[in-house]
């Protein structure tokens, strides 16, 4: 009889987690009684998760694919919500302590920092997060733009762009620098740019798409720390808080509002040098909520029209990620 | 007779498990108001995806009417709208009138 160990030189292990498993691997997860297959996708595609509670958009959130938190957003008023995503489904934690949309985030599941929310006087506010509950910091920003782009850790994070809170609702190029106590300003963007997407970390950021003055642009600026330069272009201008993971040279853009204004779900791989277009959103949508990294991104919410809110969420996997299969007698 | 590329059925989303990785490599999926989904392959795998989410089949035509019917309303909402609501575009918001779909064969 042809077994197992027979065609592969060693017997199925009998393990807790995938840790040290390998591609084409067969083992017995002995926490949840099942066999499951090691695999690595040979396609990118967006598959749906764990639907939102609550229709939600304009939500802001950082983390992982499996380890996100999401917090404020508008409902049909603007809210204080807090969830945390494990994967699979959504459960409360607590709540900002002001009601906001429209805000940025930067950290991870555990250690979360969230500015730059609407309403007045929310907008130079900043909350921090310990994995448990938000906390009001006295450091605030030194401009009141609403529609501001962040990323990076709690403790070092980056604030960019955005428009006027008011008529004239002009596009900004400031940059604000958070050094764990305090905001500074810092060089700005080369293009006034908001609504855009943004990932990075302190010392190494990518703004991409957005609306400059010119309207829905393709425009992508990268930050060393310093400075911000002009790198190429994507190809599908959007803006609107489309969703945005990744790092500086491995990033994700999808989603947002197409010019004139119509919802996209087209989606774009950043290799740190130029932009590609991959699977788009099963779901078209703008004012998205979105954490995660260019190969395993999150996208929640959102919005398509006026009173529109969506609930659904997907969850993007790149090609070539490994995955763990359950086996089944099927 | 003319191929089809598309089928359309009415499914509702349910969150994990909906839509899979494997079904998206294999068929490609659009969303339309009023839980219309766009299978984006007209074969034995979109027929099984269709049954797996317990999704009713429609034509067309039928599609078009539900899609029409949801935009209609979005519509009206809009038009209700203070119109203070409708200023031209700040940049943060969806505030343009939602447009008719045509759905594709």
């Amino acid at each position: 009889m042809t077994t197992y160990k027979g065609i592969n030189g060693t017997a199925v292990q009998s393990l807790a987690s995938n840790t040290g498993t390998i591609e084409g691997q067969i083992w017995y997860d002995n926490a949840n009684n099942v066999f499951k297959l090691e695999t690595v996708t040979a396609s990118a595609a967006w598959s749906t998760g764990g639907s939102l509670p609550i229709a939600t958009q304009q939500q802001s959130g950082c983390g992982t694919q499996t380890a996100t938190i999401m917090s404020g957003g508008n409902t049909g008023s603007d809210v204080a919500t807090s969830l945390k995503y494990d994967g699979s489904a959504w459960t409360a934690t607590g709540n900002l302590n002001t009601a906001q949309t429209l805000s940025s985030s930067a950290g991870e599941q555990t250690a979360a920092l969230i500015f730059a929310g609407r309403p007045n006087p929310v907008t130079t506010q900043t909350e921090s997060y310990n994995g448990t509950t938000w906390s009001i910091l006295p450091a605030t920003l030194n401009s009141t733009d609403i529609g501001r782009m962040g990323f990076g850790t709690q403790i070092a994070a980056l604030c960019v762009g955005g428009q006027l809170n008011g008529p004239p609702w002009a596009a900004q190029a400031n940059t604000e620098s958070y050094n764990g106590s305090a905001w500074s300003s810092v060089n700005s963007l080369n293009t006034a740019n908001m609504s855009a997407g943004g990932v990075g970390i302190q010392t190494a950021g990518l703004i991409f798409f957005g609306q400059t003055p010119a309207g829905r642009v393709t425009n992508t600026e990268s930050w060393d720390g310093t400075c911000w330069a002009a790198v190429n272009s994507g190809n599908s201008a959007r803006s609107n808080r489309l969703g945005s993971a990744g790092i500086q040279t491995a990033a994700i853009a999808y989603g947002g509002a197409a010019p004139p204004n119509a919802a996209t779900g087209a989606t774009e791989l950043w290799d740190g040098t130029c932009w590609a277009t991959t699977t788009p959103l099963s779901v078209a949508r703008e004012q998205i909520g979105s954490a995660g990294t260019q190969t395993a991104a999150l996208a929640s919410g959102g919005g398509v029209d006026p009173g529109i809110k969506k609930s659904d969420v997907e969850e993007f996997t790149g090609a070539g990620t490994a995955v763990t299969k359950t086996l089944t007698t099927s | 007779m003319a191929h089809k590329t598309y089928q359309y059925c009415v499914a509702e989303n349910w969150g994990k498990g909906f839509i899979t990785h494997n079904d998206a490599v294999k068929l490609g999926f659009t969303s339309f108001p009023g839980e219309v989904w766009r299978v984006d392959a007209h074969n034995q795998n979109a027929n099984g995806w269709i049954a797996n989410v317990k999704g009713t089949h429609k034509t067309l035509s039928e599609a078009q009417a539900i899609v029409d019917a949801e935009i209609t309303q979005a519509q009206a909402d809009w038009d209700a709208l203070p119109a203070e609501q409708k200023a031209p575009s700040v940049g943060f918001e969806n505030i343009s009138r939602p447009e008719d779909i045509t759905l594709e064969e």
